[in-house]
């Protein structure tokens, strides 16, 4: 099930909430369990054992190795299954067809995929399967205690807020709620609003300017004038902006309503004025993921120069290749890796000087970025897609066409500017007295939200390659 | 935490509560509706539950179908729809679901590739069309591919909108068909008379029974025959008409248009070998989309007979034509009474091939009507070979 769906709001939501607040304590996190797990199998049920045996397997491991802390062989034994469990799925499900094609394309042979396409990938198993991970590593490790419950262990893999699309949540985050919890009216307030603005964010500015990139890349790159290409990519990336940080903040409302506090996942990252700092705004449950999971466990910085570009290039190939099974999402992961190495070594001292100059350095290597990213997301996109992308926009390739999407789309662009600027959280600050103003507002977005969705015409789910 | 406090600082949160509620259990106490009138389709039901519907994947699965009940039956529907189509307006969009809002009212489809249909079915059709052609080199063919509105009315497009050239792509069409058949291009028949009366809907992709007299009236030409002056025959006009493209594109604040039809004398009109009251089926005039008046809708073969035909036979024989059409037929085929004494038309979408009606004589003419945009979407002109 998606959150942006009338199903979601106007029977899923009602009925899980009602319930939740109605029950004891001891039984809240029972019922988020079953509740997600419908939630979770509502889009798929055939991949609905698979989210068990996960379950299952980690729960087992965990609660082995606590048992085993004197033997280190079994305790370590224990471990490799269940990562190896956990993290073939993910393989198996997202890259074998990747697999496949490169091993032809190497050896010439003709192995037939797996999966042609055809099936899509378990809903949101590239982050289930990370938050599992880092419970999982964090227990051998011995950072935190295995869990002893099987439904509070269950209810933190599935909690259906951000099962599907982030922020990815580690075990210690949420562990201390997840036994004791309460919501006071703070929490329900900011939830609220929280979950408003990103169902805007989704509904109203991702869905709306996304409309824009997929028409110019259906017809082609080559078929549209200079203007219209840089519009797409713009649109792009406002688009992935706008859905993935709504789907983070819808997930961190509902957490909040549930007594759940999520870790912020997107900090208007388009106003950075460097990559690094880009990047500590981006998807920040990921970027600590690996840096908690890959780049300290390689040794970080502490094992010399050499050593930590190692690093930097193996956590940055990883980010990409998370993204979708494509080398193109590999190339769009070092890309980022390099210019990090770059602002290290001597780009970020230069960048600190202008104010302007850095934000429009950020904005065009993050542009450059998203070109490559969403050629990526384009079925059957290609380097040579990219090219043409690419050599369109700086070809001066004259045409018309972009009026027509200018009127059409210029005042959506021109809101995802104003919404990618803190602008709205500053008038929230100075509005803390005219508090109906606030509710008038978010009054506003949800209605028309409802509007868009009943009447949906364009609703995409960008994540089923993540 | 007190409810005076949290409503106190954060009036929303239990507004959204109440609102999401009484929607909730307001929306399910509704009973479902078949149709939507606004948008001029059936709207989804209830789906039946069952194991293989959710083993299913993509649309025919249970949850699929379920949302699509759930959003289809939603309280308000048209409310909703309503509110979306003023917030588009005032965000300038300059189109919704695939259509173009145009100058002066006017929606078009956004055919802005040959492919924007489905992919190779244009290809597919034309040649289907040549193949129909070559089947049948005794009867004598006349293709007459009608171009739909925007490329005769190609300044109410909105500015830097481009969409298929259908001048260029008829003329290459033509010039491939089998050698011996009929072509009429009506592109200066229609542009002629493009700055006049209406020759297409502004809310449905149909021409007006204009626009399709003065198609018929450049195929009598073509033939050396002439029609009755249109201010002959008596009118009848009826307003409140909202076509296809307003039901897909649910632009509220588009004006109705005026749909007209004439009364042409007629001494028999059967339908599926039934017979039938006249050449127009009153009913669809009380309802939004009005077009199914003409010739009782979309039917598999319909023959009109009537004592209009000025140009009798010189040897006699009971003259004919053969209209192989689509919908841009049905307010067309009328003003064929006045060029042959029996018209039959035949629609391929609801009848399983030609070849039947085919041996049942050689026609006079045979007449193929379909608009442009139809070749590249139809799936059943296919059954031309059959």
């Amino acid at each position: 099930m998606l959150f942006s769906s009338v199903l979601f709001l106007f029977r899923f939501l009602p009925v899980v909430f009602v319930v939740y607040y109605l029950l004891p304590g001891r039984w809240k996190n029972f019922w988020l369990l079953v509740s997600s797990l419908i939630f979770y199998a509502w889009g798929e049920p055939r991949y609905f054992p698979i989210m068990m045996a996960s379950i299952l397997v980690n729960y087992a491991a965990a609660r082995l190795m606590a048992r085993w802390r004197r033997r280190p062989a079994l305790r370590s034994a224990a471990f490799w299954v269940s990562f190896v469990f956990t993290i073939g799925w993910l393989l198996f499900f997202k890259y074998t067809d990747f697999f496949i094609a490169n091993w032809n394309a190497l050896t010439g042979m003709q192995v037939p995929p797996l999966f042609a396409g055809k099936m899509t990938l378990p809903l949101g198993i590239s982050f289930y399967t990370f938050q599992i991970l880092s419970y999982t590593i964090d227990v051998y490790l011995g950072k935190v205690e295995a869990e002893r419950s099987f439904v509070d262990f269950g209810t933190f893999v599935t909690l259906f807020p951000q099962l599907i699309a982030g922020p990815i949540v580690t075990y210690t985050d949420v562990r201390r709620e997840l036994h004791r919890r309460t919501v006071t009216a703070e929490m329900l307030g900011d939830g609220v609003r929280l979950f408003i603005l990103g169902l805007g964010s989704k509904v109203l500015l991702a869905n709306n300017i996304g409309a824009l990139w997929d028409t110019v890349a259906a017809h082609g790159f080559t078929e549209a004038s200079s203007a219209l290409c840089w519009m797409a990519l713009a649109a792009f990336a406002f688009q992935i902006y706008f859905d993935f940080s709504g789907y983070s903040l819808m997930a961190i409302g509902l957490g909040k309503a549930l007594g759940f506090q999520f870790p912020k996942n997107f900090d208007y990252p388009y106003i950075s004025r460097s990559v690094t700092e880009f990047w500590r705004r981006w998807h920040m449950t990921l970027s600590s993921w690996f840096r908690e999971y890959v780049y300290i466990p390689l040794g970080g910085n502490r094992r010399g120069r050499l050593r930590q570009v190692f690093n930097i290039f193996v956590v940055w190939f990883l980010t990409g290749f998370w993204h979708g099974a494509s080398w193109l999402f590999v190339l769009w992961g070092l890309y980022y890796g390099m210019l990090l190495m770059l602002e290290k070594l001597f780009l970020l001292r230069w960048l600190e000087k202008s104010q302007i100059l850095s934000r429009v350095y950020l904005i065009g290597c993050v542009l450059f970025g998203w070109a490559i990213f969403g050629v990526g997301m384009l079925g059957g996109g290609s380097l040579r897609t990219l090219g043409e992308l690419l050599g369109q926009m700086f070809a001066s390739a004259g045409g018309s066409d972009w009026i027509y999407y200018l009127r059409s789309y210029g005042g959506v662009l021109a809101l995802c500017a104003f919404f990618s600027t803190p602008a709205l959280r500053w008038m929230y600050n100075r509005l803390q007295r005219y508090r109906w103003i606030v509710a008038g507002f978010l009054a506003l977005v949800l209605v028309v939200s409802v509007a868009y969705l009943v009447d949906a015409t364009y609703n995409p789910f960008l994540y089923f390659n993540f | 935490m007190s409810g005076w406090e949290l409503f106190r600082k954060y009036p929303w949160a239990p507004l959204f509560a109440v609102f999401i509620l009484v929607t909730t259990c307001w929306d399910m106490t509704q009973t479902s509706r078949a149709e939507s009138e606004l948008e001029n389709r059936e709207l989804a039901q209830k789906p039946k539950l069952s194991w293989s519907s959710l083993m299913e994947q993509g649309e025919r699965s249970y949850n699929q179908k379920y949302d699509k009940y759930i959003n289809d039956q939603f309280i308000g529907r048209d409310g909703w729809i309503t509110l979306k189509s003023v917030s588009e307006m005032a965000l300038g969009k300059q189109e919704n679901n695939g259509i173009v809002f145009g100058k002066d009212g006017y929606l078009f489809r956004k055919f802005d590739s040959l492919d924007s249909a489905v992919p190779g079915r244009y290809e597919e059709n034309t040649g289907y069309l040549r193949e129909f052609c070559e089947m049948y080199p005794d009867q004598p063919v006349t293709m007459m591919i009608a171009p739909t509105a925007y490329s005769i009315l190609s300044d109410k497009l909105p500015d830097g909108l481009a969409l298929v050239d259908q001048r260029e792509e008829l003329r290459k069409l033509y010039a491939s068909l089998p050698e011996g058949t009929g072509t009429l291009l009506l592109f200066d028949a229609l542009d002629a008379h493009r700055d006049g009366e209406q020759l297409y809907y502004r809310t449905d992709h149909h021409w007006t029974t204009y626009g399709a007299y003065l198609a018929a009236q450049a195929f009598a030409a073509e033939k050396g025959r002439e029609l009755p002056a249109l201010d002959t025959l008596p009118a009848h006009m009826s307003d409140g008409f909202y076509g296809t493209n307003f039901a897909t594109a649910k632009k509220i604040d588009t004006p109705a248009d005026t749909l007209v039809y004439y009364d042409i004398p007629v001494t028999g009109v059967t339908i599926a070998g039934e017979e039938r009251d006249g050449l127009y089926d009153p009913a669809p005039l009380k309802k939004r989309d009005q077009y199914a008046v003409f010739l009782w809708g979309n039917n598999n073969r319909t023959v009109i007979t009537s004592e209009n035909n000025r140009y009798p036979a010189a040897d006699g024989h009971e003259t004919r034509i053969l209209l192989i059409k689509d919908s841009y037929g049905n307010c067309f085929a009328p003003f064929l009474t006045y060029l042959y004494d029996v018209v039959d038309v035949v629609d391929v979408r609801f009848l399983n091939g030609l070849k039947d009606v085919l041996a049942e004589r050689t026609y006079d003419d045979v007449l193929v009507l379909y608009n442009f945009e139809t070749l590249a979407s139809d799936p059943y002109i296919m059954r031309l070979r059959y």
